[in-house]
């Protein structure tokens, strides 16, 4: 007979004793001879299908056969043993404590991972068929990145494609409502009439979006979320056809959406559109004569029978096509298509998530290990009271049973209570997770993460059962009751197993250990980042003018004059430095880029080299503490009227220059000739992580922007600051509008915001780790003590010196760390090819790393066995020689 | 016997019919049921030896010993005993006239009227 079948019969103890006495052969050759059966499939799968499909029908059989056969004095015997076995657990409420709080950490922790993971990065898109929706995106060449599509090419793609039942696209649009007398800020999305019957949605109320509700001269309409509807309109079912005043004008509402439903779906910023309208598209937009403007994301649902591979080749030649027709719009865009889920998760977001989802599972085995580690400690206690059950006649089963309901009670009340971790933990996941992680916003504890947890709880139960369960079930009558008198003592194998679950639970350790040190030192390498600037100290307020209403274009155009607002700000007291910069602040995101022409070569700089143009004014050097290297810095003096001048960071020297002396040349840049006047160090504009760019700064009054933002270095509170400037902002721009105050370290805190959350959570994991570590050693050498007291008292007796005693068994405990040590450094080590992608500049092995983990690991192992080494050490000779 | 034709479930119905024209063994039986119902009846050994378990307890068939002892390899084979044979009977008996009727009532998909 051969292993598989060997295993099936071991299987067939799942049937009552009188169907598997009679069939148990018949079942066998049944086995043996579906086994060859073609249905399984060929190739790895087939093993899997087969023997899924002999399980199920296994365990639905033998469930109907058990209930067929059932008897109510079983029951009760069950309910017998539940109630022993929460005796039992009471009269040791220590080892039960323990063990209960460590299951109850551990899988509160994990099924809160859990949540944020599944829901963030598990889950398919909450749509119909939604493996059947792919992303169609533009790409940057050559990086490859996913971008937002033109208009005119998704209406090209649209009519060339074969693939899809048809493309949809949305986009953004920022709008004012006009509602009940106030006026409101939003941002909707605009789709097109298709989109949501791709999705294969439907409305709770009145009708979708239809092709007709973008015919020219067609009514304006719009969709309802049904949060709008709730919070607007107090869900007033009579609100189809109602009109709703936009600033662009009135729109009629054709539907209201069913609750749950968001569309984008992804970060809590892009889902949270309220307003759905038909997105059509103009002449001038479907024009390809004018600039390209990038903006909409495209989905579409493949038809039956076609596979994402064709679409992609199809979506490729059609680019192709498109390219040679308007090279200038290809010139740097590709094209990608991709099943639309991935396009929501990135891959970088989702194995982010599934490295989360491991470590959180290191700390549950470690859980399980310890508390399969406290359970083995109270076994020994109950040897002698197993062995006296064994001897008045207790079955094997009835003892491995009565030890597993233990087990189980324990794991059933850690996964009750771990169930109240996971809501607190869910939602302090929510609050401090980055805020444009995709579908964060929903994340909260529903029914399959309580089948997590449930789970956890049996798997957890089983995992540190089955060991205690099987060493206690099989109790050696003769020595358990030979040893008469003696209270615990515990066999020499069932205290060499006690120390390689802690030898386990060290490795275990070691590797979150080392995983935490890792994340912790990549992350205060990030804080020690020099961004060019300093961050610290610094406000932020910007000011718009904004163009008067109903004034679009003018001409010629005009742009304020802001030398005079940072004048007076630089005025206030309590302000050490102000500059304005007009083209975008540090660390905001916002950037702009242009060509950049110098005399020695034919054609400009341009795409990855092109400058970063930042205007600023003379006091922004000071404030942000930039730093000039040659040269000078922008004048007050540098006014439109002067000649044109430059100062260039040490980046764009290097790209533009070379070995060239840059001071003195004449460079072109956004239509003016400028000479270079200066060299400062260059920025970290975009934040600490993104790549060295050439950046030119140019003086404030050459902007032609509408708004400034006001650098303000000040020692000073931020609440007492702000009013003088905002006066100082309204005497000197009349009508300018301002935004609230922004500290740059708290632009920088976004910036870091994710791997500040990875460096914390793997540490509390890896201080968890550390803590279960310290009470299994804790509990193994406090057995050791209690056990060998007696021979510990002969060695006293004979000449041995407590402090020899006290050293004998800190070497045990080093002897068990030790050797976990050992294994816990290999599996760190393989264990860092996988999250170096997550680490910010890895120092591959970090020794400082290594070290501090290893002699934390050391000196807490060391503590934790002190405490029953001393006692130990006191042992008195007469009281231990005379016991038992 | 069962004491109404409503107790013969659906598996236990096609294993008798597997048995109608000649005895078999387990896994002949879950191979002729599974190429009468095209595949939509797929048995798993536990699944099919409930029934016969069952159908054994209510005479409906029995274990036949083919010229001496049983076959190591592939299990018992059975037979339809006459209170089987009766069941089968009854049972289509009633499946036609519902068939019959839905028929006659234009149920059946594809069904001509005639």
């Amino acid at each position: 007979m051969d292993r598989s079948t060997r295993a099936f019969r071991a299987l067939l103890c799942a049937y009552p004793p009188a169907f598997r006495d009679r069939y148990r052969d018949d079942l066998l050759a049944f086995f043996v001879q579906d086994r060859a059966h073609p249905r399984y499939g060929i190739g790895w799968r087939r093993p899997w299908r087969f023997w899924a499909a002999t399980l199920r029908d296994l365990v639905v059989s033998a469930a109907a056969e058990r209930k067929r056969h059932w008897r109510p004095m079983r029951s009760l015997r069950l309910s017998l043993d539940v109630r022993d076995a929460v005796r039992s657990l009471l009269a040791t409420p220590g080892p039960t404590t323990v063990a209960l709080m460590v299951l109850t950490l551990g899988i509160g922790m994990s099924s809160a991972i859990f949540a944020v993971v599944d829901n963030v990065a598990l889950r398919g898109l909450p749509f119909d068929q939604a493996d059947r929706l792919v992303s169609v995106a533009e790409t940057m060449l050559p990086s490859g990145r996913p971008v937002t599509v033109a208009a005119p090419n998704y209406v090209q793609w649209t009519a060339r494609q074969h693939s899809f039942e048809g493309l949809g696209a949305s986009d953004f649009f920022v709008t004012v409502l006009e509602e009940g007398g106030r006026s409101e800020r939003l941002l909707a999305a605009r789709v097109t009439p298709n989109l949501f019957g791709l999705l294969r949605v439907t409305p709770a109320l009145g009708r979708l979006l239809s092709p007709d509700d973008v015919r020219p001269g067609a009514e304006a309409v719009v969709l309802l979320s049904d949060g709008a509807w709730h919070r607007r309109f107090g869900a007033d079912p009579g609100v189809i056809g109602r009109l709703i005043r936009f600033e662009s004008g009135g729109r009629r509402i054709v539907g209201v959406m069913r609750p749950g439903f968001a569309y984008p779906v992804g970060s809590e910023r892009i889902s949270a559109s309220e307003f759905w309208v038909p997105r059509a598209f103009t002449t001038a937009e479907l024009g390809r004569s004018l600039g390209r403007n990038y903006s909409l994301s495209v989905v579409g649902r493949l038809k039956p029978g076609a596979t994402i591979d064709q679409a992609a080749r199809e979506m490729q030649q059609t680019r192709d096509v498109l390219a040679a027709a308007y090279p200038r719009w290809f010139v740097d865009r590709g094209i990608a298509v991709r099943p639309a889920i991935d396009a929501v998760v990135g891959a970088t977001v989702r194995s982010w998530m599934l490295m989360l989802l491991g470590a959180v599972t290191l700390v549950l085995l470690i859980a399980c290990v310890n508390v399969a580690n406290v359970l083995l400690a109270r076994a020994t206690g109950r040897a002698r009271e197993l062995g006296i059950r064994a001897a008045l006649g207790a079955t094997r089963l009835d003892l491995l049973r009565g030890v597993l309901v233990e087990s189980f009670i324990l794991s059933a009340a850690g996964a009750t209570l771990g169930l109240g971790i996971t809501a607190l933990g869910t939602a302090a996941l929510r609050a401090t997770l980055p805020a444009d992680l995709p579908r964060l916003a929903s994340v909260a504890v529903d029914g399959r993460v309580v089948l997590v947890a449930v789970l956890a709880g049996l798997v957890t139960g089983v995992l540190f059962g089955f060991v205690p369960a099987i060493r206690l079930s099989r109790p050696n009558l003769a020595d358990t009751l030979h040893a008469s008198g003696r209270a615990s003592t515990a066999s020499a194998p069932h205290q060499r197993l006690r120390a390689m679950l802690v030898m386990f639970e060290v490795s275990l350790a070691i590797v979150l250990l080392v995983g935490a040190g890792l994340f912790v030192s990549s992350f205060v390498r990030l804080l020690d980042r020099d961004l060019g600037f300093d961050p610290s100290h610094i406000v932020t307020i910007s000011a718009t003018v904004e163009p008067p209403v109903g004034v679009k274009e003018r001409t010629p155009k005009t742009y304020p004059d802001f030398s005079d607002l940072v004048a007076r700000v630089a005025a206030i007291p309590g302000v050490e430095h102000v500059g304005g910069i007009a083209s975008g602040l540090p660390l905001s995101g916002n950037t702009r880029s242009n060509a950049f022409t110098v005399s020695w070569r034919p054609e400009p700089f341009d795409h990855d080299d092109a400058a970063f143009v930042h205007e600023a004014s003379h006091g922004l050097l000071m404030a942000m503490r930039l730093q000039l290297i040659r040269g000078r810095w922008i004048a007050d003096t540098d006014t439109p009227g002067a000649p044109g001048v430059v100062v260039l960071s040490q980046e764009a020297v290097r790209r533009y220059f070379g070995d060239r002396d840059p001071l003195g040349q004449v460079v072109q840049l956004e239509d003016r000739s400028r000479t270079v006047v200066g060299i400062v160090a260059g920025t970290q504009f975009r934040g600490p992580e993104a790549q060295p760019v050439p950046e030119a700064w140019v003086p404030l009054p050459d902007a032609r922007q509408q708004s400034v933002d006001l650098v303000i270095r000040t020692q000073a509170d931020v609440a007492t600051l702000v009013p003088a400037v905002e006066r100082a902002v309204f005497d000197t721009l009349p009508g300018a509008v301002i935004d609230a105050p922004v500290t740059l370290n708290a632009l920088f805190a976004e910036f870091v915001a994710a791997r500040r959350f990875n460096a914390f959570l793997i540490a509390v994991f890896g201080v968890l780790a550390l803590t279960m570590v310290s009470v299994g050693i804790y509990g193994v050498m406090a057995c050791v003590v209690d056990q060998q007291t007696r021979e510990i008292g002969v060695r006293m007796a004979l000449g041995a010196r407590p402090a020899e005693v006290l050293r004998m068994m800190l070497g045990r405990a080093t002897l068990v760390s030790g050797a976990g040590l050992l294994a816990g450094l290999a599996g760190a080590i393989a264990l860092e090819q996988f999250i170096r992608g997550f680490l910010y500049q890895p120092r591959p092995y970090d020794p400082a790393v290594y070290l501090a983990v290893l002699s934390l690991t050391v000196a807490v192992s060391l503590i934790a066995a002190l405490m029953p080494a001393r006692r130990a050490a006191g042992v008195d000779p007469l009281v231990a020689l005379r016991r038992d | 016997m069962p004491s109404s034709l409503s107790d013969l479930t659906p598996i236990a119905f096609e294993v008798l019919l597997s048995l109608v024209d000649r005895p078999q063994h387990g896994y002949g039986i879950k191979l002729d049921v599974e190429r009468r119902t095209v595949g939509e009846v797929i048995l798993g050994s536990g699944t099919l030896y409930q029934a016969i378990h069952r159908l054994e307890r209510e005479g409906l068939i029995a274990e036949t010993r083919p010229q001496g002892r049983p076959d190591s390899r592939r299990g018992r084979s059975y037979r339809l005993m006459p209170a089987g044979r009766a069941a089968v009977d009854a049972h289509l008996r009633r499946m036609s006239r519902v068939v019959d009727d839905a028929r006659a009532r234009r149920l059946l998909p594809g069904s001509r009227s005639s």
